[in-house]
């Protein structure tokens, strides 16, 4: 990286720098967000409240300890929503592009009555807004029995969805001759699809699945809509903000933080490869 | 190296994460608060705001309650957030919820009527629980149509809570019975280099203060049957003119005037949260604060709240236009300590007595005047009204929240919330006896007397209030007074005349295009 900088010009080099420090300001002012919300939680809460800049005096590391004590929103304890976080997320995820992907299959490599009024039909539904949508979605999830429950999983089967469109690109531009070279072989549909398409769209897949997780694990608007009962670690925190009124207690706030951050930093940090290189600035890479 | 260093940052937080839900899944009762016996029998739902007094009260009448009646089987769901708590509410067919104990007005079309409970006598008990009501919250609590739909099960009493090391500190020996002697109070503590006053977010609790003021000034009758019932003189209702009188609104905008100043009020308090700035106020930053029963309970985990007191919310000093025998300020302050040792059994009325009036040294009171004073001194800013309980319409076991009920308000149930809480209820025992107070911290007991002294609870007007109230309009419509006096902003502070002016221009704007066309 230096060696090709020795070879730009002074103005280049100028220019290299300067974005590489805002760049470097840019990162760390995301590295300060979390070392500061580490520092609050290890500190106590009168300490948060009267010098929120300060270091710990002493490493308050009762925040964490009784955090399944204090940190309960609505009936559900700590544990109750890091277990609906964890269902929500990755069980939400994996269906969602499992059905996604097989749903965008069958409509780009097979011809049926309507295969092609799919592919608008869902350009059209990605671009509704939530607020054009939402009280019929409510409507319909409350009428199908998904409020409040488990069971709300399964709204994330519909496979209408921005993701359908990037499947639909991959395996429309991924040949047929691979199908018919298995069927020559004797496989079946189901076959050509469970063994030759899909380990080919695996990277894509698996890039998905982690932007969908990452997305689920963050989001609280449509849990705090359709699940309000069942909340997750980040409605936990939106709501427990509000408990805190009552409950002096801003250092288990930040404990709760700390341990939401982590499954995503601990993805992130393990997988950036995959989430750099498979999404790039014009779509999936695949 | 760097593909390393990764690897192991990663197995860290994994690490760190694997302890955390571990840390998460342990034991520990509180992740779920929820009473569930998991029993046949007939299931009762409550939905409950966890506002400053906890739940630990309900669990424990709960518990008594299912011990006395097994064949009931109580559960509830909890939240500090009030619109969470009464998201469901009116929503027949998706609300499960039986009873809702929680802060609602006048919601009277989903409200089941408790009359019947009011009437019945509960198991052990010697009275009704009309009887046993405190009369002032009784007749604020009937609604239009003479039926009660919702009771206190919450609140309590608030006045000037102060650092009694501080005050100590500063030579004050005398606590301020006039606003205009808490003045003198504001002015030596900010000379001894203390910050007198604190708030939170626009002005906190000092509504209720403005409530004491307004029934002060007005006296409580006309504050109820006539400001909150927008009725004037005539027996038009609603009327404008009562809106925009010049009344004890105004005498309490120009006292605050005097001492919610930017040199007297903590910085920060306009915009700071509840819990930051009595986090605050705990550790010292000020002297002052306007606070309610529940500080002690809501702060526990901040420790012991020993160098703390309660004052009783100084008397308006305007109220001398009202009298015709007390014309300053200092032999005010002579008839209130005068009521006050009445209060406190050190004296007799009769020790004032002279004739058909009362003499304090040589001056003579007469008797309206000290009954005035008295009303005024007695008048004890509460928000009894704040937390209610009712049964809403669609219950399915209407007849289990009403036995609950009876239960919660029997004095069995008030005896656990009051050693809970430590705070009673406007419910005085069936058997004449008093509440045990000696677990009290000495807080609580301070507040306790507030509760016995109190003859007026202007808090507990709600159901009197019109329904133009519910429908925009408000004491000051919506003018933020405190935050305008305090704030350090050249461009948003007032003086007491241009807030009333704002006050009287928003009422002409507002009422006749969007209060009186949003009345129900």
């Amino acid at each position: 990286m230096f060696k090709s900088l020795k070879r730009k010009a002074p103005a280049e080099k100028l220019l290299y720098c300067f974005v590489s420090l805002v760049f470097l300001l840019f990162a760390l002012s995301y590295i300060y967000i979390i070392a500061w919300t580490l520092m609050s939680s290890l500190k106590t809460h009168t300490e948060i409240v009267l010098d929120p800049f300060s270091l710990p005096k002493v490493l308050n590391w009762s925040s964490y300890s009784e955090l399944p004590e204090v940190f309960y929103v609505n009936n559900n304890g700590f544990g109750q929503m890091l277990f609906n976080s964890v269902w929500f997320s990755v069980v939400g995820a994996f269906l969602q592009q499992f059905v996604t992907i097989a749903f965008a299959y069958c409509c780009s490599k097979y011809k049926f009555p309507g295969s092609e009024w799919i592919y608008t039909i869902v350009l059209i539904m990605t671009t509704l807004p939530i607020y054009g949508t939402g009280g019929a979605t409510y409507r319909l999830y409350h009428e199908l029995g998904l409020i409040n429950t488990y069971a709300h999983v399964l709204a994330s089967c519909a496979g209408f969805n921005l993701h359908f469109l990037y499947y639909r690109a991959y395996f429309k531009n991924l040949s047929w001759t691979y199908a018919e070279a298995a069927m020559m072989d004797g496989a079946n549909h189901f076959q050509i699809y469970s063994k030759v398409m899909l380990p080919q769209a695996k990277p894509l897949f698996f890039s998905l699945f982690l932007t969908t997780w990452l997305a689920s694990w963050n989001n609280w608007s449509s849990v705090l809509l359709y699940l309000p009962k069942l909340p997750t670690l980040p409605v936990g925190i939106q709501q427990f903000n509000v408990e805190m009124i009552y409950k002096a207690r801003l250092d288990v706030l930040f404990a709760a933080c700390m341990i939401v951050a982590i499954p995503a930093l601990v993805m992130f940090i393990a997988f950036n490869k995959v989430l750099t290189t498979s999404v790039s600035v014009g779509g999936i890479k695949g | 190296m760097m593909k390393k260093g990764k690897k192991y940052l990663a197995i860290l937080l994994a690490t760190a994460m694997t302890a955390a839900c571990l840390t998460g899944c342990g034991g520990g009762e509180g992740g779920n608060k929820k009473t569930s016996s998991n029993k046949a029998g007939v299931d009762i739902e409550i939905a409950v705001w966890n506002s400053g007094i906890g739940i630990e009260w309900l669990e424990n009448v709960i518990a008594g309650f299912e011990k006395k009646h097994p064949e009931y089987n109580v559960t509830f769901s909890d939240s500090s957030n009030i619109k969470t708590v009464n998201a469901s509410l009116g929503m027949a067919d998706i609300d499960t919820t039986d009873l809702y104990l929680t802060y609602v007005s006048r919601e009277y079309e989903v409200m089941e009527p408790l009359d019947d409970i009011l009437d019945a006598t509960a198991d052990g008990d010697q009275k009704s629980l009309k009887e046993k009501f405190n009369a002032t919250y009784l007749a604020g609590a009937q609604s239009e149509d003479g039926h009660y739909y919702s009771l206190t099960c919450g609140g309590g009493t608030l006045g000037m809570v102060y650092n009694t090391k501080m005050f100590e500190e500063a030579g004050i020996t005398q606590l301020p019975r006039t606003t205009d002697e808490l003045t003198l109070v504001c002015d030596t503590l900010k000379s001894y280099g203390v910050t007198p006053l604190c708030h939170f977010v626009q002005g906190g609790y000092y509504t209720y203060m403005t409530q004491v003021f307004m029934a002060q000034y007005d006296g409580i009758d006309y504050y109820t049957n006539n400001f909150y019932s927008c009725k004037d003189e005539a027996g038009k209702s609603p009327s404008k003119d009562v809106l925009t009188k010049k009344d004890g609104r105004y005498y309490a905008l120009k006292a605050y005037e005097q001492f919610i100043t930017p040199e007297y009020v903590l910085a920060g308090s306009n915009s700071k949260s509840h819990t930051e700035i009595q986090t605050e106020f705990l550790n010292d930053k000020a002297a002052m604060m306007f606070n309610g029963s529940w500080l002690s309970y809501e702060m526990r985990n901040l420790g012991s709240s020993d160098k703390f007191a309660v004052m009783q919310t100084p008397v308006l000093s305007s109220i001398k236009d009202k009298l015709s025998t007390v014309n300053d300020d200092k032999l005010l302050r002579k008839v209130i300590t005068a009521v006050d040792q009445i209060s406190e059994g050190k004296k007799q009325l009769s020790d004032y007595a002279s004739g058909e009036d009362y003499k304090i040294g040589d001056t003579v009171i007469s008797k309206a005047d000290w009954e005035y004073v008295t009303a005024a001194r007695n008048t004890v800013a509460s928000n009894f009204a704040g937390q209610v309980s009712f049964v809403p319409t669609y219950s399915n076991s209407k007849e289990g929240a009403k036995e609950f009920l009876k239960y919660m308000y029997s004095d069995e149930g008030l005896k656990i919330y009051a050693d809970t809480v430590q705070n009673p209820m406007p419910i005085a025992l069936s058997t004449g006896e008093t509440y045990d107070t000696s677990k009290y911290s000495a807080y609580a007991k301070q507040h306790f007397s507030l509760l016995e002294q109190a003859e007026n609870l202007p808090d507990m007007h709600m159901n009197k209030r019109h329904a133009i109230f519910n429908a925009g309009a408000s004491d000051f419509a919506e003018v933020e007074y405190i935050f305008s006096f305090c704030t350090n902003n050249a461009g948003e502070q007032m003086t007491a005349e241009q807030a009333w002016k704002l006050v009287i221009d928003k009422i002409n704007d507002d009422y006749e295009t969007n209060w009186l066309k949003n009345i129900k």
